[in-house]
């Protein structure tokens, strides 16, 4: 079930008013909720719902055994038994395909040609978002951040919550659950917060990035090779509004949705490109991950605890394997490890040019790349850092947008060749592409500040403004409903 | 009958007005923003189908065959057909050929 459709527009009707009618019932409301994330899940393919219910039941028999065992090899071998089986699920669904593929290529190379048994593997919608969320679970249960969960309706509910369920925010056990064990309130602001996202979300989602699909990044990157450099520098610029707008809004549209039955999940992105370098993009670009990246790849696999050459080492193996986590081809793996060298090298010159930590190259450094107001301190420099982050994240966008490695290079060829006119950069694009762009240098918190605004309106007016956003929504948007980019992760 | 002290409630009894006060008007405040969620959501149902009646009769056609569906798509069509008449679909069908046109960039295109 897809947010910007009818369908889920009744489906959500029927639940808010359920839900809150439920709200004195704890465990009755609970309940009600994940029956209706299993059917929210099964509209898609109900054959999937056992998936969900299998790594549910795996994290919460985990979570028990853990609690029970005092020993830490018999700790440990839970937790590898665990995830190791959440891990196969996933590799299983996401990678047999390119597994054999790639098989069958080195095979047909050593001039042995074999018919390997083809069975198509469909990916179901979500499975890395959930999977990574019953990980969580079992991670910070060994951890003692969290205790385990008696009941395995809370965790339940938990790893398949609909607003979050398909594709993000990934959000941790030790946020969630003990929302679960209080007694719901709606507050105004949440209602009128909840519905602002939910519009924002709406907005970005069904108008900027469903626009710049259907009328310039879609055909751009079909056949770059018969484009010219200006149109396929916009269309680069396109997608990465497009990418951000599609993603955000999804993450706006959960975030919302949770606030209005009640709960409340983090920001997911916060402006990411008027980041100065690209430690600030990934604090600022789909948060959730990066953190669970950080937290159960990076820290394990050492950090920054042994030495320069190490941290460079995980930087470069948790973007690798971040970047091979969206998908089994050569163009995502270029992504990550462009993101992971990237990152190793910017720490490098960091520690290069500051020698001192907290000394005054330091804190100048600092300022640079990670300022709370887009022209704090250096002005000009970090204008400069800003612009040339957004290039490279766009760049890198290229390889994770093309459908093969031969399209991304031909884009880039194109794009190097230096010729061409204006023609694609109207007044539309332009809107399309700069708006946004321009949205991310005011203030952050924008959301937050129009929800308490708005609260204090009486019901009619705040009902007359939310039901002409939508429509003007409707109106404005193209026709047809396109599915989110991050459906397929 | 000798006089009896004043026994003083225990401790762990007593509670103090304030905070339930504040529960009972949580829970109050709760029940009047749901049902400020479900005038929201109504009003915006009633305008998308005022606004967007074209999308109510073509969605109508994607029903399953059958009497009842019939029954719905001759019920979308007859308020579409209201809709049109009050000037509401054409209003909302302006608003779709505008940006259609900005799209496209004949908006800037002057007739000669």
């Amino acid at each position: 079930m897809l947010f910007p459709t009818l369908d889920f527009a009744v489906f959500f009707l029927v639940v808010f008013a359920l839900a809150w009618a439920l709200r004195r019932m704890a465990s009755v409301r609970k309940l009600f909720l994940l029956a209706a994330s299993y059917f929210f899940y099964g509209y898609w393919d109900w054959r999937f719902c056992f998936l969900l219910l299998g790594a549910s039941l795996v994290a919460w028999a985990a979570g028990l055994t853990l609690g029970r065992s005092n020993g830490d090899r018999a700790q440990r071998a839970i937790v590898a038994v665990s995830v190791g089986l959440l891990l196969v699920i996933l590799g299983v669904f996401k990678y047999y395909g390119f597994f054999l593929e790639s098989l069958g290529d080195l095979l047909t190379g050593a001039g042995i040609e074999r018919d390997l048994p083809l069975m198509a593997v469909i990916l179901p919608v979500g499975i890395s978002f959930f999977s990574f969320q019953a990980i969580s679970y079992i991670v910070d249960v060994y951890r003692r951040e969290i205790a385990p969960a008696r009941s395995p309706l809370d965790l339940l509910l938990y790893v398949s919550f609909f607003p979050q369920l398909v594709a993000g925010p990934i959000v941790r056990a030790a946020d969630f659950m003990p929302q679960l064990a209080e007694r719901p309130r709606l507050t105004r602001f949440m209602l009128a917060y909840g519905l602002v996202l939910v519009l924002v979300g709406l907005l970005k989602k069904m108008v900027v990035a469903n626009w710049l699909a259907t009328h310039l990044v879609d055909d751009v990157f079909l056949v770059p090779e018969s484009h010219d450099t200006p149109t396929l520098l916009l269309a680069a610029y396109g997608y990465a509004v497009q990418i951000y707008c599609d993603f955000s809004g999804y993450s706006d549209i959960a975030i919302g949705t949770a606030a209005l039955l009640g709960y409340h999940f983090r920001e997911n992105f916060r402006q990411p490109y008027r980041a100065a370098s690209l430690q600030e993009f990934w604090r600022r670009w789909h948060i959730s991950l990066s953190q669970w990246l950080r937290d159960y790849l990076y820290k394990p696999l050492g950090g920054s605890r042994f030495g320069r050459i190490a941290t460079y080492r995980n930087l470069f193996l948790t973007m690798f394997l971040g970047g091979l986590w969206h998908g089994a081809a050569y163009n995502f793996v270029i992504w990550g490890a462009m993101h992971g060298a990237a990152l190793g090298f910017e720490r490098a010159v960091r520690e290069r040019l500051s020698t001192r930590p907290g000394g005054p190259r330091d804190a100048a450094f600092k300022r640079i790349a990670w300022a709370p107001r887009p022209w704090h301190g250096h002005g000009l420099v970090r204008l400069l850092a800003i612009l040339a982050t957004f290039h490279f994240v766009t760049l890198a966008w290229i390889f994770f947008r093309s459908e093969n490695l031969a399209t991304a290079t031909a884009y880039l060829s194109g794009l190097a060749t230096l010729s061409g006119t204006f023609e694609a950069w109207t007044p539309f694009h332009l809107v399309l592409v700069f708006l946004p762009l321009a949205f991310h240098f005011t203030p952050h918190d924008l959301d937050v500040r129009l929800g308490r605004a708005i609260r204090r309106w009486p019901v009619v007016a705040l009902a007359l403004a939310f039901a002409a956003g939508l429509v003007l929504i409707q109106l404005i948007s193209p026709p047809g409903t396109a599915p989110f980019i991050y459906f397929q992760f | 009958m000798l006089p009896s002290a004043p026994v003083a409630r225990p401790k762990m009894l007593r509670r103090s007005p304030a905070p339930l006060r504040r529960r009972r008007k949580g829970r109050r405040d709760t029940a009047v923003n749901v049902r400020a969620g479900l005038v929201v959501f109504l009003a915006t149902f009633a305008a998308l189908a005022i606004f967007r009646s074209g999308d109510l009769v073509s969605t109508s056609y994607d029903l399953p065959p059958g009497e009842t569906s019939e029954a719905v798509v001759a019920a979308a069509e007859t308020w579409h057909g209201w809709m049109e008449a009050i000037g509401a679909a054409p209003l909302g069908e302006a608003v779709v050929e505008t940006v259609g046109a900005f799209a496209s960039g004949e908006i800037f295109i002057r007739d000669e």
